[in-house]
């Protein structure tokens, strides 16, 4: 950077606002700043602390597109369906009646709910939650589905014991709670494919020496299961046995459970989730997550890093280099002999050690990246600025009227090199982001924080295929991380234009 | 038949601020073995000019036109490449302003000197290094200057180098931009003098631009002034250093400090004019001491003037008081009389006043005439043009010599 | 001399940084001792184990099961030098490191089983240099035609368009273009593969064949140009020797390889390249653009026009010249920088360079592999700036001026 007319601060951001990339950059940045604030407000600190918490993000669909991107298939997707429990608005229907037969008690509790399902493709998942509380003898408990076409299809059929393994047990008075969690058809063990099988078989759309070639299960586990949200949602013909072919049957869909208890306790609730296959702004993760809470909090977190980071380094380098120039002899070989070691020691190696070792937070992570920047490029170019300015006849003035060399230094030269430093900084923050974003991405991030290079990481993480098929998992973060820094660039490059009046139109 | 002669050259650059007026306007001849020596403040376009003759042009050029007949051929006609071919160094070779910054650090001075020889004659290169020795001789250089790099010479010598590679090719024109500004006395003495040398010998014709009145009147057969981008005076030497006949040059003139000498340096006071936005008239006209009538006020500047002239204490008490002025046109204004003055009373008193301070204020003069009007008073100013430059062999450009001419 | 005096100095100088930045890494790869314990632990919990299932050893007394688990325990640790201080073992360390006697990796080996740490890293290092060296020769070639073409055209639309292109794209890094390439051209047009650096598994007999002629090559293509831009007629005719001796390497390189493995793998190294030319271009053709501009407003340039030069020559002895040294600066740092880089951008393609060794070393802490990496790396970077040096005392004769 040659040094030509002196700019001060003030002057040289007014007149970088005005050229066209400096207005570009000043847009970028307001709305990254305006986000950056509104953020917290949106989505609470509190939700994003429960990241890695995966009970928070249950009711989600998995790995699904924003629902925008319908658009691009044409087809109306379905949106996620709850049918909260009963006793909440538009949750189950419950009736329960209990009675007594020759001295031995017995309830009979019903659950129902029905939904209306227009989509044009099919749910991703369907989930079923079931709570039973029952006394000294399991209860009968029974699911079934009911379409628009009057068709019903039994889902499962349990009798909760005390042995199963997803029995959870408290004994407030003799009442056992049972909870059934039926989250997924593809689990090849449960019943459900049984059921569909038997239904479809007795409606003639298939037969069973047909259904054994589609869902081969030699050892009882089907290597490719069906898809029974498919089945069971699809209009009643050979088309839908294919999921390519299978056309949706829209309409309404009642969901039943019935629960035969064999005393006067027995009671039950339940929960649906007919999870969709979009969801949100920007979609979901494997985990379910929401997306776009990550994305959000990336900006503050992101633009924090790096304004930090590239604040610290950036001036520290420039004091430094502005002392080694100023001051010159065994101080600036110092400072210079100590920035060409910088420059040997393979600083990112470096850091992806302690990262592995230490596993730091953020704060430490930025600690460390200000340490092995103390000295660097901008020591350099400030030094090389001092020493010009050094030769100009302020300089001489001042020193003749007996100013001190520090007072010099911190009065005349400095602010004069400031200008530029304001136009590493803005350079220099989008190598903060990034190296942040390399770490996480290696996963070696800072654990409670998502930010946009652990969204890129966990996408990374989650395999080569998942990672490239899922686009929005990586498209949004990694779009995120390019505005922020481009915006910077820019902001950087107006900046330079406009002190280098060489570069700059006349 | 002339070697050069330049006719209404123009050139201007783009700027955020508008046009700069660098060259205006300009018109001069010189004959083989003449030397001419362009002088003006800084600022005036000198250097412009200079490159304007060589069709060395920045990106933003914004006007450039005129003729330059070099050896009775109007090189303006060529196309670059034939510009480049055969006039460049060829016919007219130039000394560049701070010669020191004109040498490519990275190359040793022998080379740089031989290099026109090789791109222009495809001279071999130890051909070119001899004849670049003998012209390196020839400005009184060692000859082991050649091998060295420009950082390890002096400035005297780096003057010697370039001065020697703008002759390596016997150009007929050398253009000279200040070449000695920045030598102590004993070297500048020794250069003028080789350049004197050469011109007997070579008959060289010399632009010597300069701002040096002593070091112009040494080796000039002809000076010309420059004012504000334009030539406001050419003669020849013995001339107008004598008797000038601009205003201007006699300001110049006396302003040069005399050695033991009684009288005191004259000095110009104001700065020389915004390039962007050139006065009208005669862009002397501010600083002129004995503008008039005719040299050019607009009511902008009559109002400016009038401003200061009632801001400074001294003539308060004499300058009729006045509300607010405002232009009408380039040469009409409107004055308000000011504190409870009636229109008639104020058109007498601003009369008076002219007719009183019109020697000291000149803008004063530029008054065609004063009419009250209800409210106020309309001042009329002289229309004028800019001053054409008159005469054959001494010309000037300025209304008191066309009109002591007519 | 001075030039030379000035050079021994800088070479000193860089072997003594070089020596305390390897010491560093020996200090940091073991985290000051961590790694020691890691081991140790794990070496505890395996012979745990291991005991664990004899059942000849479960009968013995407890005292004697725990005199015998000691023995075995501390002959390990003595076997793997874990037992000394770890302070005196850095000194060791650092001390066969920088003999490049790198050692035994614990965890990783070559493809021929080898354990041994240059083994593992010199079937690696030319698989890396090469991707880099090409990615970045590209792009600076690419990077400094396009700058030059931006300072003809200054402040024309093209050069404005170009300048915020190269502003914006140079920072950032390679990596997430790798993502964002293997996105679109694998994965969407499926046009190249996602990753790795073949789809077919032999490996021809020694990688090293693989890097030395190309690099050999693009020595004399660079020597032979720099020949060749000396300018005087003479050294013209051997500039383009060298510059035809590079170009028949090349050439009999190309021919002599295995056709289908080096295809195939060409093939894969087209979109990491890629992505590390398209990160890097812009700040070639932004400081290109930028200190072209500024050396053509310098009066020699000026001088060099009045004198007649064809623009062309202006350009390419004037003013290339001149803003050479400052090039060559940020080409040496780029590639520096691009070497250490290379971990995520190979990770990300998957390419099985020094690069996706060290992540894999380090996610098993594998501490003489890493730290033998780092050394290689710090070596790396050490010439690269010595060259830097004689670079720039060949191309700028002032510099005894410059350097106070
Ligand atoms: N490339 C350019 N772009 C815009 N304005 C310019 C350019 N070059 C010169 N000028 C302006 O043109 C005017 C004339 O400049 P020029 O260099 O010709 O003056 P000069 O008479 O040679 O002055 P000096 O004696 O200081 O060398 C000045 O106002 C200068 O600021
Ligand atoms: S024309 Fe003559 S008298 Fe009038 S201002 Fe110009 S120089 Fe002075
Ligand atoms: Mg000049």
């Amino acid at each position: 950077m040659a040094i030509s007319a002196p700019i001060g601060l003030k002057a040289a951001f007014l007149e970088a606002a005005r050229t066209k990339s400096g207005l570009a950059a000043t847009a970028m940045l307001g709305f990254l700043i305006l986000l950056a604030v509104l953020v917290p407000l949106l989505v609470p600190f509190d939700v994003v602390r429960q990241w890695s918490n995966p009970g928070q993000w249950s009711d989600n669909p998995k790995l699904v597109p924003p629902e925008w991107s319908e658009v691009f298939t044409g087809k109306r997707q379905p949106r996620t369906v709850i049918i909260p429990p009963a006793g909440q608005s538009g949750g189950f229907d419950h009736v329960r009646v209990s009675f007594e037969v020759q001295g031995q008690n017995y309830t009979i509790v019903v659950l129902k709910q029905s939904f209306d399902f227009q989509a044009d493709a099919f749910p991703s998942e369907i989930s079923l939650y079931m709570t039973t509380m029952f006394g000294s003898k399991s209860p009968l408990v029974r699911s079934w589905l009911t379409r628009p076409d009057g068709q019903e299809v039994q889902l499962f059929e349990d009798t909760p014991s005390l042995r199963a393994s997803n029995v959870s047990q408290f004994r407030p008075a003799d009442v056992i709670t049972y909870s059934l969690t039926y989250p997924s058809f593809k689990d090849p063990s449960y019943q459900v494919y049984a059921n569909v099988k038997q239904w479809l078989i007795s409606n003639n759309v298939t037969t069973s020496g047909e259904w054994g070639e589609l869902f081969p299960s030699p050892t009882g586990f089907y290597s490719n299961p069906p898809k029974a949200q498919v089945l069971l949602m699809a209009q009643l013909n050979h088309s839908m046995l294919d999921p390519r072919t299978a056309q949706v049957l829209k309409g309404k869909y009642s969901i039943k459970f019935e629960v035969d208890g064999f005393s006067s306790v027995d009671d039950a609730n339940a929960r649906a989730v007919v999870f969709g296959t979009v969801y949100g702004l920007i979609g979901t993760d494997d985990q379910r997550r929401d997306l776009l809470i990550a994305l959000l909090w990336g900006a503050p977190v992101a633009l924090a890093f790096g304004l930090a980071g590239a604040l610290a380094t950036v001036l520290i380098q420039t004091i430094l280099g502005a002392i080694s120039g100023w001051y010159g002899g065994a101080v600036d070989e110092l400072v210079q002999r100590t920035a060409d070691f910088y420059l040997i020691i393979p600083t990112l190696p470096i850091l992806i050690l302690i990262g592995i070792l230490y596993r730091p937070s953020l704060i430490l992570i930025l600690f460390i990246l200000v340490v092995f920047g103390v000295v660097g490029a901008t020591t350099k170019v400030t030094r090389s600025i001092v020493l010009q300015v050094k030769e100009e006849q302020f300089i001489e003035a001042a020193r003749s009227y007996g100013a001190s060399r520090g007072r010099i230094l911190f009065r005349y030269i400095l602010p004069r090199v400031m200008p530029y430093t304001f136009a590493l900084i803005a350079l220099t923050v989008p190598a903060f982001i990034f190296l942040e974003a390399s770490l996480s991405f290696l996963g070696l991030g800072d654990p409670n924080l998502p930010t946009w290079g652990q969204l890129l990481g966990n996408a990374y993480g989650a395999g080569p295929a998942i990672f490239y098929t899922f686009w929005w998992w990586v498209f949004f973060p990694a779009a995120g991380i390019i505005f922020t820094t481009v915006a910077f660039a820019l902001l950087g490059y107006a900046f330079d234009k406009v002190l280098n009046p060489r570069l700059r139109e006349q | 038949m002339p070697t050069l002669d330049v006719k209404n050259l123009v050139l201007w650059y783009r700027t955020r601020k508008g046009p700069v007026h660098a060259v205006d306007s300009i018109s001069f001849a010189l004959e083989p073995g003449q030397t001419i020596a362009l002088v003006g403040e800084s600022g005036s376009g000198k250097t412009s000019t200079a490159n304007a003759i060589l069709r060395l042009l920045p990106k933003n050029v914004l006007r450039y036109d005129g003729e330059v007949e070099f050896d009775g051929q109007n090189v303006m006609e060529l196309t670059d490449e034939e510009f480049r071919r055969n006039v460049r160094w060829r016919g007219i070779s130039m000394v560049f302003q701070g010669a020191m910054n004109a040498l490519n650090p990275a190359v040793r001075v022998g080379f740089q000197v031989a290099e026109p020889l090789m791109v222009h004659y495809d001279v071999d290169r130890d051909e070119a290094a001899d004849q670049a020795l003998d012209v390196l001789r020839k400005v009184g250089l060692p000859a082991d200057i050649a091998r060295r790099y420009p950082h390890e010479l002096s400035g005297g010598m780096k003057q010697r180098v370039v001065i020697a590679m703008s002759l390596i090719l016997k150009p007929k024109v050398v253009i000279l931009d200040e070449p000695t500004s920045a030598l102590d006395v004993m070297t500048q003495t020794n250069i003028i003098n080789l350049l004197k040398d050469l011109k007997n010998t070579d008959r060289l014709s010399y632009i010597f631009i300069t701002h040096d009145l002593g070091l112009a009147s040494e080796l000039a057969d002809l000076v010309g002034i420059m004012y504000a981008g334009e030539l406001i005076e050419v003669g020849p030497a013995d001339g107008v250093f004598v008797r000038p006949k601009h205003p201007y040059t006699g300001k110049l003139l006396a302003s040069v400090p005399r050695l033991r000498s009684e009288e005191a340096p004259d000095f110009i006071p104001g700065a020389p004019p915004d390039l962007t936005a050139p006065p009208p008239g005669c862009r002397f006209h501010l600083r002129c001491p004995v503008s008039f009538e005719k040299c050019g006020w607009s009511a902008e500047e009559f109002i400016a003037q009038m401003d200061l002239l009632q801001s400074s204490g001294e003539a308060k008490d004499k300058v009729p008081s006045i509300a607010s002025m405002s232009a009408k046109s380039p040469t009409s204004l409107l004055i308000k009389p000011g504190a409870n003055g009636s229109v008639s009373d104020f058109v007498q008193k601003l009369n008076a006043f002219v007719a009183a301070t019109s020697e000291k204020n000149r803008f004063l003069k530029s008054i065609e005439s004063v009419q009250g009007k209800t409210k106020s008073v309309e001042v009329k100013l002289y229309e004028t043009t800019p001053p054409p430059i008159v005469g054959t062999e001494w010309r000037a450009a300025c209304w008191l010599v066309t009109e002591g001419a007519a | 001399m001075g030039v030379v005096w000035h050079l021994a100095k800088r070479a000193i100088f860089l072997v003594i940084t070089f020596i305390l930045a390897i010491y560093a890494t020996v200090v940091i790869a073991n985290g000051g001792g961590r790694v020691d314990q890691i081991l140790k632990d794990q070496i505890y919990t395996d012979l745990k184990q291991q005991y664990a299932r004899n059942p000849a050893f479960q009968r013995l007394p407890p005292q004697e099961q725990a005199r015998q688990f000691n023995i075995s325990y501390n002959s390990i640790i003595e076997a793997q030098g874990l037992n000394e201080p770890f302070f005196q073992k850095s000194f060791r360390y650092t001390f066969n490191a920088l003999q490049l006697n790198l050692g035994r990796a614990t965890q990783l080996h070559s493809s021929d089983l080898s354990m041994r740490v240059s083994d593992i890293i010199f079937e690696r290092l030319p698989r890396s240099l090469v991707l880099f060296t090409v990615a970045n020769v590209v792009a600076a070639v690419f990077g400094i035609w396009l700058g030059l073409w931006m300072a003809r055209k200054a402040l024309s639309a093209f050069d404005r368009g170009m300048t915020v292109l190269s502003v914006t794209t140079f920072v950032v890094p390679p990596w997430v273009y790798g993502i964002l390439f293997i996105l679109i051209f694998a994965y969407v047009f499926k046009v190249f593969p996602a990753g790795g650096l073949t789809s077919v598994p032999p490996l021809p007999p020694s990688p090293l064949i693989l890097a030395f002629p190309p690099l050999i090559a693009a020595g004399l293509l660079g020597a032979g140009y720099v020949v060749y831009a000396r300018l005087r007629s003479k050294y013209r005719l051997v500039g383009f020797g060298i510059l035809g001796a590079g170009a028949a390497l090349l050439l009999v390189w190309g021919l002599v390889l295995p056709a289908d493995y080096f295809k195939d793998m060409e093939w894969h190294m087209i979109l990491p390249a890629a992505a590390v030319a398209f990160s890097v271009f812009g700040s070639w053709s932004y400081t290109t653009r930028n200190l072209v501009l500024q050396v053509m407003d310098e009066d020699f340039v000026f001088a060099a026009r009045a004198k007649g030069l064809k623009e062309r020559d202006v350009l390419s002895r004037y003013v290339l010249r001149a803003a050479s040294p400052p090039i060559v600066t940020s080409l040496a740092l780029t590639l520096a920088a691009a070497w250490t880089g290379a971990i995520i951008t190979e990770t990300v393609f998957q390419y099985p360079g020094l690069g996706l060794l060290f992540y894999e070393a380090i996610s098993l802490f594998d501490a003489p592999v890493v730290i033998g990496l780092t050394t290689v790396y710090a070596l790396l970077l050490v010439v690269t700036v010595f060259l830097l040096d004689v670079t720039y005392s060949l191309l700028d004769p002032r510099i005894k001026a410059l350097r106070r």
